[in-house]
């Protein structure tokens, strides 16, 4: 689904270059649910911007599904993101504004989607995060558990190829982030391909691959099929 | 501290480099306007303050009928009233008129004014040299303004004694006037003996004892305590019972006329120089005032904006002690601060702006820095300072620390509703001032525009000439680029002097006053003035000529031609009229019968602001008989300055003692309207600065507000917004209340606009359209104003705005 071949990627400050990605190749296949480790700073969250289509890259070559996506312009890339895939932030980026449901509804408006079909998608979004009886709230009154369901719920209403989640879990406390996990993991065997930023060990389990960054380059990659190997990504990545 | 609160002020303001910019540009131009407008409404209520005693000085305007009151009055008036009334100390009097001064090898031809010996009592004008009180007392005695010392004698100074050659009679130099600095209602010309006038101006020497020639200026002096108006009614009387029964007018009145009120609140015809508006003035001091309430608007609106900003500082102070009316002087001060750097920004674009704005008024004000003008500026951005910055103070100080602290204070829904509210308050004024403009603008290019009833291209306009007329024609008429030549007693663009009375003459009791036009040949032709029906005046009818017979009346002579408006006055059409007897004179003349043999187009000779009053031609066989002053002359095409020349060159060799001087009809006619363009102009200059404020404190507001939402622009993009869908919701946040603010001043433009227009005779109809191309157009202002902000915003990359959470 996505194949990344000597991808470079630097941040030209004031006076010093800081090479955020260092000629990194990964290929992600469908299906997958992809944890991605490593110390503040490694280059997890510049890697996801990429995959997520926010962000250039310097060099190397970028396939998602058939498109070269290092040579689109913006216009091009702002389609392919509303097609394909779905954002899932650490401090869940809902519009502080929009209602829950109104929250939610925003891709599907921007894909032109007819009302009633928005309402009916709406509708069964909510009740799959088990956010209905808060529809007609604002973010500001929900937990942050809250919010983040509803952010998922407005990454999959569009049924993204893709779903990027950054710290997903990152503002939440054990009991809210225990239950966001197991949504996404759900997600996941549905069929969904997520990419998910961590700074949690514990929460590679969930996921059935996982990488680690050190200074803009892959350090490890292992699939996730016994505890032992998820024990020592959990020491690595405690820094 | 003190040092400290500088400092703290002065990096909030270098923190917010674009918002300070804006803030400080929108209220520089908000004083700078409002600076330049004072300045010039005070120089406008400023005539004539300066002689010293003008609070006892009048003038004497005269109203015959219901006719506009005109500064012209009898020469004989001023000193009988003197004689004849306790109250009124002394009277002077200004005559004006053109003669020929002779000087070495130069003629030239001069406006003059005729002054009574006390002039300078009235009007205490500083010299140069000579001595004021003695300088107008001998015949011969001549007092030059320092303009035209210097040009006849290339100095100011050492020409008393000097001489100077006018109409043929020399003049002795007894003093030089200094150019005034000071703003007054008289005309600063060369002055001659106010008994030179009876010589010089008067084609009969008994019209200088006439109680109806009027043709002299009258200012009186009144006893201390004199009670003006009922004065007024006892000299009016006293008018009235020498005048009536003289002239076709029923009744006369005699206002007296303050001399500071002179130049602003009069609507006076024929004085000395051209009248003020006072309504203008008026006007313009409302447009200044909301120029900088626009200013104050922006101020207030960005600094309340602003202020979320620093909601963090007031937690942080507030929990830190600080009580909430340190805080208020503290942010009060910071805004007195940035208005007074504002109020210096203003200086600079006064000092830069003044001399372009001399030009388009007309004025000759300076920018003096004085001490006066530092306190007043001081306090005027003091005020402003307080008055923008009284909200945010508040706003600030009353904000609970802990609640800012956590990061919780955001656009309370009352500082929204007043920045919406504020906002629709300024277009609401910009929408007023462009309804104005665009309705001042339509209706004076409509009045300039419109058939005016004669054709004012190529002609020229020569005053006298009477004497070598004849024979100045026919040598012109030879020229192949001369279309037509003629004389008459008044032209286009100039008012008529004479009035006549006329009756049908199957109806004699039925009268209606005329306005008289005494023409030569070809007057019609020469003013491309349509004839409707009969014939022109020609010499092939020996009885065209008009001629009174004082012995017999009723064998008066004479062909009359007749307008458009006084047929239908007298009931008749145009063809119909033609062949009809009307009756003249009445009063101590008797009845006279005249043919009318044509009936022209209404022509207007003055502004259209008047209706084209009924009019009578009557044919002056020569120039001399009836006293015609005007010779114009129309060319077939564009006239060259070799062409000019040549034609000088004619009236040189005729009569080298008479200087040529002419004047283009286009050129007399552009002047009847100087004073609306000017205005109309300037009315437009501050419709664009109002615009342009409005536009500024937009773009502050919306490059704000966009920042304030740059979260969730990045999230829409991410959600897969485009870069229109996102401008459209950037602008369209302000276009309901732009329209909003064009609905609710609509009423008020209209009743103003309605008003205004109704003041005029030849108006264009109410133009509805005007209120459209407002709104469009302040909608259009809006949409660019805040697009720039938008589509910066729009196409930033949404990981930038992101990150800078």
């Amino acid at each position: 689904m996505i194949k990344l071949q000597k991808i470079a990627k630097s941040f030209i400050g004031d006076e010093i270059e800081t090479v955020a990605i260092d000629g990194m190749d990964l290929t992600i296949d469908k299906g997958e649910f992809l944890s991605i480790l490593g110390p503040s700073g490694c280059g997890k969250s510049t890697l996801l911007n990429v995959l997520g289509m926010l962000d250039t890259v310097n060099s190397g070559e970028f396939h998602f599904l058939e498109h070269q996506v290092a040579t689109l312009g913006e216009a091009q890339r702002a389609k392919l993101r509303k097609q394909h895939l779905g954002f899932i932030f650490q401090n869940f980026n809902l519009i502080d504004e929009l209602t829950v449901e109104q929250n939610i509804e925003l891709p599907l408006y921007y894909q032109k989607v007819a009302k009633s079909e928005r309402k009916a998608r709406v509708e069964a979004v909510l009740k799959r995060v088990d956010i209905s009886h808060r529809r007609h709230h604002l973010p500001a009154k929900l937990s942050g558990g809250q919010q983040q369901r509803v952010a998922i719920a407005r990454a999959i209403i569009t049924e993204p190829d893709l779903i990027l989640a950054d710290e997903p879990t990152g503002n939440l406390d054990s009991n809210n982030s225990a239950q966001v996990m197991a949504l996404l993991q759900q997600l996941n065997r549905e069929g969904a391909t997520i990419v998910m930023v961590t700074h949690a060990p514990e929460h590679v389990s969930y996921g059935t691959r996982a990488i680690e960054l050190l200074d803009g380059k892959i350090i490890s990659d292992q699939s996730i099929s016994d505890q032992r190997i998820t024990a020592e990504l959990q020491e690595v990545s405690c820094g | 501290m003190v040092k400290l609160f500088f400092i703290v002020a002065w990096r909030n303001l270098c923190r917010e480099k674009l918002i300070t910019a804006i803030q400080l540009a929108g209220l520089a131009i908000g004083i700078a306007c409002f600076i330049l407008i004072r300045q010039y409404v005070a120089h406008e209520q400023s005539y004539n303050l300066s002689f010293s005693q003008a609070e006892n000085i009048y003038r004497l305007d005269l109203i015959r009928d219901q006719n506009r009151p005109q500064a012209l009055t009898p020469l004989r008036l001023g000193d009988e009233l003197t004689q004849n009334f306790d109250d009124i100390l002394a009277s002077t009097r200004i005559s004006r008129s053109r003669v020929t001064v002779k000087h070495q090898q130069g003629v030239y031809s001069q406006r003059v004014q005729f002054v009574d010996s006390n002039y300078f009592e009235f009007f205490d004008f500083d010299f140069i040299e000579g001595d004021p009180l003695t300088a107008m007392s001998g015949p011969s005695s001549l007092v030059l303004p320092e303009e035209a010392a210097i040009k006849y004698f290339a100095s100011d100074t050492g020409i008393i004694g000097k001489t100077l050659t006018v109409n043929g009679v020399e003049f002795q130099v007894t003093g030089v006037v200094k150019k005034p600095a000071f703003a007054h209602t008289m005309a600063e010309t060369m002055l001659l003996p106010g008994e030179r006038f009876n010589e010089f101006a008067l084609a009969n020497p008994d019209w200088a004892d006439s109680w109806t020639f009027n043709a002299t200026v009258t200012f009186v002096k009144l006893a201390r305590g004199a009670q003006a108006a009922s004065l007024q009614a006892n000299i009016s009387d006293y008018y009235q019972q020498r005048a009536a029964g003289l002239s076709s007018y029923k009744s006369y009145w005699l206002n007296l006329e303050g001399l500071t009120k002179l130049h602003l609140y009069t609507d006076t015809s024929r004085t000395l120089i051209p009248q003020g508006s006072g309504v203008m003035v008026t006007a313009f001091s409302i447009i200044a005032v909301m120029i900088l309430l626009l200013a104050c608007v922006n101020f207030t609106n960005l600094a309340t904006a602003a202020a979320m900003r620093r909601g963090k500082d007031v937690g942080v102070r507030k929990s830190l002690g600080a009580s909430k009316l340190q805080l208020v002087v503290q942010y009060l001060s910071e805004a007195v601060l940035q208005t007074t750097l504002a109020g210096l920004l203003a200086l600079v674009l006064v000092w830069g702006a003044l001399p372009y704005f001399n030009q388009l008024m007309d004025v000759n004000l300076s920018f003096e820095f004085s001490a006066v003008l530092l306190v007043e500026l001081l306090l005027l951005t003091s005020i402003v300072g307080v008055v923008a910055g009284l909200y945010p103070a508040f706003y600030l100080s009353s904000l609970s620390p802990a609640l800012v602290l956590k990061g919780v204070v955001n656009s309370s829904p009352v500082g929204v509703m007043l920045r919406q509210g504020l906002i629709v308050f300024q277009f609401a004024i910009a929408a007023l001032l462009l309804v104005a403009s665009l309705g001042v603008n339509w209706q004076m290019s409509y009045i300039q525009n419109m058939p005016q009833g004669y054709d004012r291209e190529g002609v020229i306009v020569i005053n006298g000439g009477a004497d070598i007329y004849n024979t100045f024609k026919n040598q012109l008429l030879r020229n192949p680029d001369v279309a037509a030549v003629t004389m008459s007693h008044t032209v286009p663009t100039k008012a008529t002097r004479t009035s006549n009375v006329v009756r049908r003459a199957d109806n004699v009791n039925d009268e209606i006053q005329v306005g008289s036009n005494p023409v030569s040949y070809d007057f019609f032709t020469t003013y491309g003035i349509q004839i409707l029906a009969g014939r022109d005046f020609s010499r092939d009818f020996s009885n065209d000529a008009y001629r009174e017979n004082e012995r017999d009346w009723k064998s008066s002579t004479g062909s009359i031609i007749i307008n458009e408006t006084l047929a239908t006055a007298l009931g008749w059409g145009a063809e119909q009229a033609v062949g009809k007897m009307l009756t003249l004179g009445g009063g101590d003349d008797g009845l006279h019968n005249h043919q009318v043999i044509a009936v022209v187009e209404d022509s207007h000779y003055i502004s259209v602001k008047t209706a084209v009053p009924a009019m009578i031609y009557v044919l002056s066989g020569e120039p001399q008989e009836l006293s015609l002053r005007w010779l114009s002359v129309r060319f077939k095409g564009a006239a060259d300055a070799s062409l000019l020349g040549e034609l000088e060159q004619t009236w040189l060799s005729l009569s080298p003692d008479q200087a040529f001087t002419y004047d283009w009809i286009t050129a007399e006619f552009s002047s009847l309207y100087r004073n609306e363009s000017r205005q109309s102009q300037l009315l437009n200059v501050f419709t664009l600065i109002a615009v342009v404020v409005t536009a500024i404190g937009l773009f502050g507001l919306a490059a704000f507000n966009t920042r304030r939402r740059v979260k969730e622009i990045a999230i829409r993009k991410i959600l897969g917004a485009g870069t229109a869908q996102l401008c459209f919701m950037l602008v369209n946040q302000f276009s309901v209340l732009v329209v909003l603010a064009n609905v609710l001043v609509l009423p008020l433009a209209y009743w103003l606009l309605r008003d205004w227009l109704n003041g005029f005779i030849y108006r264009i109809d109410m133009p509805y359209s005007a209120f459209v191309l407002s709104t469009l157009f302040s909608l259009l202002v809006a949409y660019v104003t805040v697009m720039v902000i938008a589509y910066r915003a729009a196409n930033a990359t949404p990981v930038d705005a992101l990150q800078y959470e």
